[in-house]
């Protein structure tokens, strides 16, 4: 791949990066920093995609692993639902209603993070696996359980 | 779920998350140097490698100049230590020089990362040994040297005696305080590592 396909590809699924950049960073010089690291290493590593898979895909491992790597100055500590005024007032607006659902992830451990937002983003049990490094038949339980963990987030009186 | 997938599908349309990028901000992205935890180790690794060599080729150089026999003697040890110094730095180096592979899945890219700093911190540890306690003492001893020129530095058995308790005692130092370096440099990042590493592989 030439560094002009290259930036094309990157274009295209910037919003990969964007979203894991929300879900895993709130320091906005971790963001500007990761954002930058994780466009390096996915050229660094543009020789090792062979196009078996989905560029896209294998982008979510390089900027996966690229997060999981880098030394973050600060972590996600709080519930980021905690003080989302509009929480139960706007439940029915659809925007909302995501905006509450990428709260609501943003909350979890890292690695449930990972494996409910690729599953989110229509990839198969063995796909994330082939992702994460997880046994494709652990994730089928973990999402299981993310689930649940999500509706009770999102869902606090009916839990 | 699916109702989970269809509100997540909504979120490209207006939401939190930025959208877009300029191609030169990419292009900027790809000519700069690395961030990453092990792409800042590996420069500072390369900068001690750098000084240690210096300092070692320095030293070869000045030993036929030095007098009397013993400091040259002494001088001969210094270098031995910072040849094997040099050594264990490239050595180092040369674990850190070739690039993880990112695009692997994230349970090994971890376990690479992982294991690969843990090497580092090793020779880090080992380097201390031998290379700090040598240098001090024989820093200490061409400074008593200098600023008494008529004294006969290790004359006797008393300054040998002196010499070995001082390598001793600057070791156990040494190695405490690289340690404890180390705890500060390393200790919490590999922590997270790990914890991530056992919840991948739980």
């Amino acid at each position: 791949m030439t560094e002009k396909e290259f930036i094309s590809a990157i274009k295209k699924h910037i919003g990969i990066i964007h979203k894991i950049l929300y879900l895993y960073v709130d320091d906005p010089e971790d963001k500007h920093d990761l954002k930058q690291e994780i466009q390096l290493q996915a050229w660094k590593s543009i020789g090792k995609f062979r196009g078996d898979s989905q560029f896209s895909t294998w982008l979510y491992r390089v900027a996966l692993n690229t997060v999981f790597t880098y030394k973050r100055k600060q972590k996600i500590t709080t519930d980021p639902l905690e003080h989302h005024d509009s929480y139960a007032e706007n439940k029915t607006e659809q925007t909302d209603q995501a905006e509450l659902l990428l709260r609501a992830i943003k909350g979890l451990h890292d690695v449930d993070k990972t494996i409910i937002t690729l599953h989110l983003e229509d990839y198969s049990n063995q796909e994330i696996a082939n992702i994460t490094g997880l046994k494709a038949n652990n994730i089928g339980v973990k999402i299981h359980r993310i689930k649940e963990s999500l509706k009770k987030k999102l869902n606090p009186q009916a839990s | 779920m699916t109702e989970l997938k269809e509100i997540w599908g909504k979120l490209d349309q207006n939401g939190p998350i930025d959208k877009g990028i300029e191609e030169s901000e990419i292009r900027k992205a790809l000519s700069s140097d690395s961030l990453g935890f092990i792409a800042k180790l590996k420069r500072n690794v390369y900068q001690k490698l750098f000084i240690t060599v210096v300092l070692t080729v320095g030293l070869i150089l000045s030993i036929p100049f030095i007098f009397p026999l013993v400091s040259q003697i002494l001088m001969s040890v210094l270098c031995a230590a910072y040849v094997l110094g040099s050594l264990l730095f490239y050595k180092e180096y040369s674990i850190l020089k070739n690039g993880i592979d990112m695009s692997q899945d994230i349970l090994h890219g971890l376990k690479d990362y992982y294991f690969r700093i843990k090497r580092v911190i090793h020779y880090e540890e080992i380097i201390c040994l031998i290379l700090y306690p040598i240098s001090i003492t024989s820093g200490f001893l061409f400074g008593m040297k200098l600023a008494n020129p008529a004294i006969e530095v290790m004359s006797g058995p008393y300054d040998w005696v002196i010499l070995i308790v001082s390598i001793l005692v600057l070791t156990f130092l040494s190695d405490r305080f690289t340690k404890w370096l180390n705890r500060i440099a390393f200790e919490s990042y590999l922590h997270d590592l790990k914890n991530h590493i056992e919840e991948l592989e739980d």
